[in-house]
Parts: C-alpha cells; sequence; structure tokens
C-alpha cells in the first residue's frame, strides 16, 4: 500500500505568554491512498490543531517538531509559498462548520470559481462546467439554481456537500476533514458519510476524518487512533478499537456509546 | 478587566494624569502658591518666577494658582453633567430595551425627537431662556444629552436581552428589578464606562465653550474656559495666558478619551471569548 | 394530565414586507398539540428550523402563541393571572439550554448562578433557606465537586457547566424540565453521562422532561414516547416508544433509517 503522508512523532507547544503548554505530544501515524485514518477525541484532545499543524496553518506562537512526510517532504519544514501551493490542490481541508466555510457576501458560482481559478488553468466556459459537475456529483438537484444562491440560503448539509465536491474536483492526494458532520442534522450527516464512502472506493486519495463520534468514525475508517489530552492512547483497526481495546479511556467511550446504541436496538426490535 | 487595563501603557499613563489633576484639584489651597484671586496690577503680565511659576495675567493674578483651582470648576462639574446624563440614559435605555412595547415606542420616539435638534444650538437656548448660571448650563447639557445616551445603552440592552441567561431567569419568575440591576447592569455596565469617559471629555470641552463664550462660569472664577475667554483679549501681547489652559484642556480632554480607548481594547478580546 | 399545548400557533413577521399595510408572515408552528403525564419523558424531534426551539419557548412561558393555549395543572399559562398563580406557573416549569456558554452570565459564580433559583424558590415559598449548603447539596446531586462554588463560567468545561445549568433547573424543584437541545454541544460521552444523570434525577424527584433533540439515539435513551416535527408540523406521534420502528410517516422512517446503517461491526456472541 503506497504510504501517502508519514507523521513521525509530532509535537505541539504553546509558547505565547511565556508560559509553554504542550498541545499535543509525540504523534506518530500514517495515511495510506485509498484508506482512511480516523482521529477519534474529544474537545482540547488536540485533534485539530495536529492538523492544522501539518497543513501549515499555526501562527508562530507555536513550537512545531517532529516530521509530516509527504511525498519525500516534509511539510512541517516547507516554506509558507510551498505549502500554500499544496493546499488546496494536493492536500484538502473540510472544516466543521459549512456556514463559516464560505463568504456569506458572494454567491456559491464566484467562489467555486474563486477556488478553480487559483489552482487550475481551465477556461471560463470550463469553470462552469466543472462548477456544474461538482454539484451533480454531490447529487444535488437543480445545480443551477443552487450555483446561483448565497450561503445562507442553503443548508449546512447541502454546503457540507459543496465543499466536499470542491475538494475532489482538484482531485487530491490527501483530504483531511474536521468534525465535518458535527454540525449537522441527522438524514444529512447520514448522506453525507456515504458520500466519503464513495469517496473513499472511487477516488484514489487518503483521508484523515477527524470526530468525537464513534458511530461516524465506525463507519469510515479503516484504522483509528484515540486521543486523550494530546497524546495517542490507542491506535488500531476499527474492529479492534471496539471490541479489544484495553485502554481505560478509550473504554469508556466505547462503553457509553455501545450503551445508547443498545437501547437503541432494543426498542427498534421490539415494535 | 482592571487587571488587563495596567497592562496597558497607554491606560496607565492617561489615568495617572487624571488622577494628578484630580489630586491637584481636590487639595488645591494645598499645592496652589497664592491666591487665585488676589490681583496685583503692578504685576500683571510678569514673566515665569519663583512667586509666579507661570507668570501672571492681565490683572497679576498668578495663573497658576488660577488653573489650579479651575480644576474645580473644569473637571468636577463636568463629572456631574456626565453622571446625569449617563445616569438618566442609562435609565431610559434599559427600561425601552428590556421592556420594549410600548414603553420602548414611547421613550424612543422622544429621544428621536431630542436627537433631531442640534445640540449646541439647543444649549445655548436653553441657558438663554433659563439664565445665565453654571448650574442651568449642567441642566442643559443633561437635557439634551440623555437622548443619545439611552439609544447607545438601549443598543447594548437588546443584544443581552434575548441570551439564554435572561430568558432563563424569566423562564423561573426572578423579579423583574433582580435582572435589571444583577443581570443587565453589570453586562452594559463596561459599556457604560467607556461612553462615560468619552462623555467626560465632551462635557469638559462644552462648559469651557460656553464659559468662553461667557455663558457658563461667571468671573472671577477661574474655570479655564473662562480663562481662555479672558485670554484672547491680550494673545498678542501675553500669548502664555492663552496656551496654558488651552494646553490644559487638550491634555485632559486627550486622556479621558485615550483612556476610554483603552478601556474598550481591554473589554473587546474578553468579550470574543 | 401534567401539560397540554393545544392547538399552538406561532407566527412571525418576515423580513422582507412586500404588502404595504398588514403584515407578510411566515407560519414557525402550525396547530400543535402534545400531553405530558407526571413522570414521563417526551421526546421531540427533528431538524433545525423545525420550530422545536420556538416550541419550547412557548412551553415555558417565554414566547406567546398567536393561537392555542398552554396548560400546566389544568392552569393555562398565557391568560391574565394573580401574581401567585403566575409565581405557581413559573415554578413548575424550568429549562435547560444547549448552548450552556451563553446560558450563564459570565460575570456570575457558579455559588451566584444556582443561588438566583434559591432566591427566587424563598420568595415563593416564604421558608428561609440556608442558600451555601443547599448549593453544596446540589452540587453533588449533580456529580460536581463542592470546590466549583467560587468558579466563573469559563473556568469550566462544557460538561461541568452543562451540569451547573442542570443544578440550577432543579433548584427551584420543578415538576417539568424542559431540555432544548440540552446535550448536542458536548462530546459523546459526556453525553451518555449526562444522560444517565438526567435518568438518575428523573427517578429522585419524580420529574418529567421534555426532552428536544435531533438526536433519534438519544431519545430512546430517555424517553417514553416521542413527537416527529417537521417543517413547523407534528407528522408523527409515538406514544409508547417501543413501537418506534413501526411508524409510517416518510420523514419519520427516513430518520429512523439514517441511524441503523451506522452502527458497529459488532462481534457476535
Amino acid at each position: 500500500m503506497k504510504e501517502l503522508l508519514k507523521v513521525e512523532n509530532l509535537t505541539i507547544t504553546n509558547i505565547e505568554n511565556k508560559k509553554q503548554t504542550t498541545i499535543v505530544e509525540n504523534i506518530s501515524f500514517s495515511v495510506e491512498l485509498g484508506k482512511c485514518i480516523g482521529i477519534l477525541g474529544e474537545s482540547g484532545s488536540g485533534k485539530s490543531m495536529t492538523c492544522k499543524a501539518i497543513m501549515g496553518l499555526l501562527d508562530k506562537n507555536f513550537n512545531i517538531t517532529g516530521s509530516a512526510i509527504y511525498k519525500e517532504k516534509d511539510l512541517l519544514t516547507e516554506g509558507k509559498e510551498n505549502m500554500r501551493k499544496l493546499r488546496g490542490k494536493k492536500i484538502c481541508m473540510i472544516l466543521q462548520n459549512p456556514m463559516t466555510s464560505f463568504d456569506p457576501l458572494y454567491r456559491i458560482d464566484k467562489q467555486i470559481t474563486e477556488t478553480l481559478i487559483e489552482h487550475t488553468d481551465l477556461s471560463k466556459v470550463e469553470i462552469s462546467k466543472k462548477s456544474l459537475e461538482i454539484l451533480e456529483m454531490m447529487q444535488i438537484r437543480n445545480p443551477q439554481d443552487v450555483l446561483k444562491k448565497y450561503p445562507h440560503q442553503l443548508s449546512g448539509g447541502m454546503l457540507q456537500r459543496i465543499m466536499i465536491g470542491m475538494a475532489l474536483i482538484l482531485e487530491p492526494d490527501l483530504i483531511i476533514a474536521d468534525e465535518p458532520t458535527t454540525a449537522i442534522d441527522a438524514i444529512t450527516q447520514y448522506e453525507i458519510v456515504n458520500e466519503f464512502l464513495k469517496i473513499k472506493e472511487k477516488n484514489q486519495v487518503g483521508i484523515i476524518f477527524i470526530s468525537h463520534d464513534l458511530s461516524v468514525v465506525s463507519k469510515i475508517a479503516d484504522e483509528v487512533i484515540v486521543l486523550d489530552k494530546g497524546k495517542i492512547v490507542d491506535k488500531g483497526s476499527v474492529d479492534y478499537i471496539f471490541n479489544e481495546a484495553k485502554n481505560p479511556y478509550t473504554k469508556n467511550l466505547i462503553d457509553k456509546k455501545m450503551a445508547v446504541m443498545k437501547k437503541f436496538q432494543e426498542i427498534i426490535k421490539k415494535g | 478587566m482592571i487587571k488587563q487595563l495596567m497592562k496597558n501603557k497607554m491606560a496607565i499613563l492617561s489615568f495617572g494624569i487624571i488622577a494628578l489633576i484630580s489630586i491637584l484639584g481636590i487639595f488645591a489651597p494645598v499645592f496652589a502658591p497664592n491666591d487665585p484671586y488676589e490681583s496685583n496690577i503692578i504685576k500683571k503680565f510678569a514673566a515665569f518666577s519663583y512667586e509666579y511659576p507661570l507668570g501672571t495675567d492681565h490683572l497679576g493674578r498668578c495663573i497658576l494658582s488660577r488653573m489650579i483651582y479651575g480644576i474645580r470648576p473644569t473637571l468636577f462639574l463636568s463629572l456631574l453633567t456626565m453622571l446625569g446624563t449617563i445616569g438618566l440614559g442609562a435609565i431610559m435605555g434599559l427600561l425601552a430595551g428590556y421592556f420594549r412595547g410600548i414603553v420602548d415606542e414611547i421613550i424612543m420616539r422622544i429621544v428621536d425627537v431630542m436627537l433631531s435638534f442640534p445640540s449646541q444650538i439647543m444649549i445655548l437656548a436653553v441657558v438663554a431662556l433659563l439664565g445665565v448660571d453654571i448650574r442651568n448650563v449642567i441642566i442643559a447639557n443633561i437635557f439634551i444629552k440623555w437622548a443619545w445616551y439611552a439609544r447607545m445603552i438601549r443598543t447594548s440592552v437588546l443584544k443581552y436581552r434575548d441570551k439564554n441567561f435572561i430568558l432563563f431567569s424569566r423562564s423561573i419568575g426572578s423579579s423583574e428589578s433582580f435582572i435589571l440591576i444583577k443581570h443587565m447592569l453589570p453586562c452594559i455596565g463596561s459599556e457604560m464606562a467607556i461612553l462615560a469617559t468619552l462623555d467626560i471629555g465632551w462635557a469638559i470641552l462644552n462648559i469651557s465653550t460656553l464659559s468662553f463664550l461667557g455663558l457658563g462660569v461667571q468671573a472671577p472664577v477661574s474655570e479655564w474656559g473662562a480663562m481662555l475667554n479672558e485670554a484672547k483679549n491680550v494673545m498678542t501681547t501675553n500669548p502664555y495666558q492663552m496656551l496654558v489652559p488651552g494646553i490644559a484642556v487638550v491634555i485632559l480632554v486627550a486622556s479621558f478619551n485615550l483612556l476610554g480607548d483603552c478601556i474598550r481594547d481591554a473589554l473587546d478580546p474578553k468579550e470574543a471569548n | 394530565m401534567l401539560l397540554k399545548a393545544e392547538g399552538i400557533s406561532v407566527k412571525f413577521k418576515k423580513e422582507n414586507q412586500k404588502k404595504l399595510f398588514g403584515k407578510d408572515e411566515q407560519e414557525i408552528l402550525k396547530d400543535i398539540d402534545i400531553e405530558l403525564n407526571e413522570g414521563e419523558c417526551i421526546g421531540i424531534i427533528g431538524e433545525s428550523g423545525s420550530g422545536k426551539s420556538t416550541f419550547g419557548k412557548v412551553l415555558v412561558g417565554l414566547l406567546k402563541p398567536n393561537a392555542g393555549k398552554v396548560l400546566i395543572n389544568g392552569m393555562n399559562m398565557y391568560v391574565k393571572a394573580t401574581k401567585e398563580e403566575k409565581r405557581k406557573l413559573t415554578q413548575t416549569i424550568s429549562i435547560v439550554f444547549q448552548d450552556y456558554i451563553s446560558s450563564a452570565n459570565p460575570r456570575f459564580k457558579v455559588k451566584d448562578i444556582i443561588g438566583e433559583s434559591l432566591i427566587v424558590k424563598e420568595r415563593n415559598s416564604g421558608i428561609k433557606i440556608n442558600k451555601e449548603e443547599k448549593i453544596k447539596e446540589l452540587l453533588n446531586q449533580v456529580g460536581l465537586d463542592e470546590t466549583l462554588i467560587n468558579r466563573y463560567p469559563h473556568e469550566l468545561s462544557g460538561g461541568q457547566l452543562q451540569r451547573v445549568c442542570i443544578a440550577r433547573a432543579i433548584a427551584i424543584e420543578p415538576k417539568i424540565i424542559l431540555l432544548d437541545e440540552a446535550i448536542s454541544s458536548l462530546d459523546a460521552s459526556i453525553q451518555t453521562q449526562i444522560m444517565d444523570l438526567l435518568l438518575e434525577l428523573k427517578d429522585k424527584y419524580n420529574l418529567s422532561y421534555i426532552f428536544i433533540t435531533h438526536d433519534l439515539t438519544a431519545v430512546t435513551y430517555m424517553c417514553d414516547k416521542v413527537v416527529f416535527f417537521n417543517d413547523g408540523n407534528i407528522v408523527e406521534k409515538v406514544d409508547n416508544i417501543s413501537k418506534l420502528s413501526l411508524v409510517s410517516n416518510e420523514y419519520a422512517r427516513k430518520l429512523l433509517n439514517s441511524v441503523m446503517t451506522i452502527d458497529y461491526k459488532e462481534k457476535l456472541g
């Protein structure tokens, strides 16, 4: 399996205010092409910070050590300009709240156009075609209408799908999804998870999927790392984590979720 | 918030200047070298000396002493004006913003009417009506200016009114006075503090302007604006007489404005958190 | 019958008014009825924008509906009443919000947050309460340490702050608590902890809950019955939670199916 990204001993410390606080310590994992690694953790565990560090999005208030090797380049030491070129084209990030990922003042078509102009050499006509393609790929009905709308006129679920579409159309190698389903309602969440599954199958991309929700991670990830207060407390396949994990933190997470799920299954079976 | 302010050098500087001037004003008899009202025609337009550190004016009175005694009317009358204006404005703004409905409509329409008059001219008109007296100047100021603050404070109140903790208090039946005094007032308190510092600056200028025009404090009270009034006649022969109160007013008003700026800065990141 | 809502209808003025006279209105809630008995927990499930939070506000007395009535223990909520009656009503139902950060006055310490409820309780019942003792008791009830008594909201974690909000909600000794997406903003494992706490308190104090959520698994964990909200209407009522799998409404079925397939590759046996 081709190893796309290999992160080794990543440590991030906050050096603001003369106090040094460790955000994450000695994080190591790898992402393979066509596979998804799930990062499971609660608020404050450092999962978002890890990915921001890899993408070069942290400012000088943070000290980062370790390595993140992508195609023989260490992303943590690459210059700003190189990182900027990689971001969006080769490595795409999908963020938590889709409503805030779009500029509220511009229509959707303008925003897609902006992204495409930046990263491709397509002509205006080709860009319009691509924009429609994105929406159709995400099974959004009436794509022509949707293109002409403003972000606030669309639901969170739809915006998130457009975001995923935009990420895919550039054919990146790596997609980092940071809690993409958290701010979304249940039905759309289900549809978005399916989108990710399709992406994994068809496209040759590696995915890093960050979430605090076990059920979503269990569906998408091939391998899972569990973060607690900045440290990896467990690592393994989905099967291993859910059935054989020994770490008390992980077990607690699993047990709690199982309790709720079991009750649900019980009630459904009764009817 | 106070801790954050203390970190800001500009805040410390402006607060220090204001504190210094206030202490000089309160303990004027201690600090002033001479009697501010004692005129000595022979010594008029004297140069700087040990006896008269800032020289004398056209009537031979010690300028420094007049300045120090002048802090009292300048600063403290402005303070009084500011308290009255912001007090009335806050009460009106709170009532309008919290109770909404017909109370809001009535108060806001009154505010609209007050705001449509040009303020300076109205103040002059009120003073002309009631007579030339510093009390009337203060009343006129409060009468005109409260509307502006009522509107600003109402906006703040509206911002907090639908926050969950206010909704909770209403849903369990906390008394209105509890909600207004314990919840709303501290919330808008910080915004009011900013308005207060900015308003004092405005009040100082206003009182000084009116005194300069002869409509505020009357001679021989050494309010800084009145001193400017007297100095304008001898501007060319004794420029210091005009410069001293002029620069003093600028420094005092600037200090208040800068303090207000710093308070606002100290509050913003906290609000964002 | 503890709580009964009949024919609730709520309209809001639209942002873009097209008529010159009269009002352009948007119907947020259309003719809603629910019933709640003592000791029951009713779930209200729907997407954001379906009107469930607005309905919650109507039920606790914060929003007067354009039509319909809310009866708590037979007393009509939005009708002119004496101070006594009003106090009885406000004391019977309290609320826990989704956004715990704006639920507490950032300038209040934990003891003041809970203390406010105690002040109201004292006034209503006329009996003096030893506040310090009672606050410590309440904190223990919700699984928090007494040492948190002097902390400010921003010094607490999400789970802790939400527990404080629950403590202040039970401090007035209500019969009904409205939980408006109270666990939605918390991490998954904390959600379960809080739900366990709520179930414990329910048994202890014989409370009834109105549980508003978008998560069907939370409904099955907590509730005895559930209504499905969609676009301001109740599209399905399930009076006995064990009959959940028999829902016929299209939206309800969709919701049901979107949960079932996100499950574990659980080892059988």
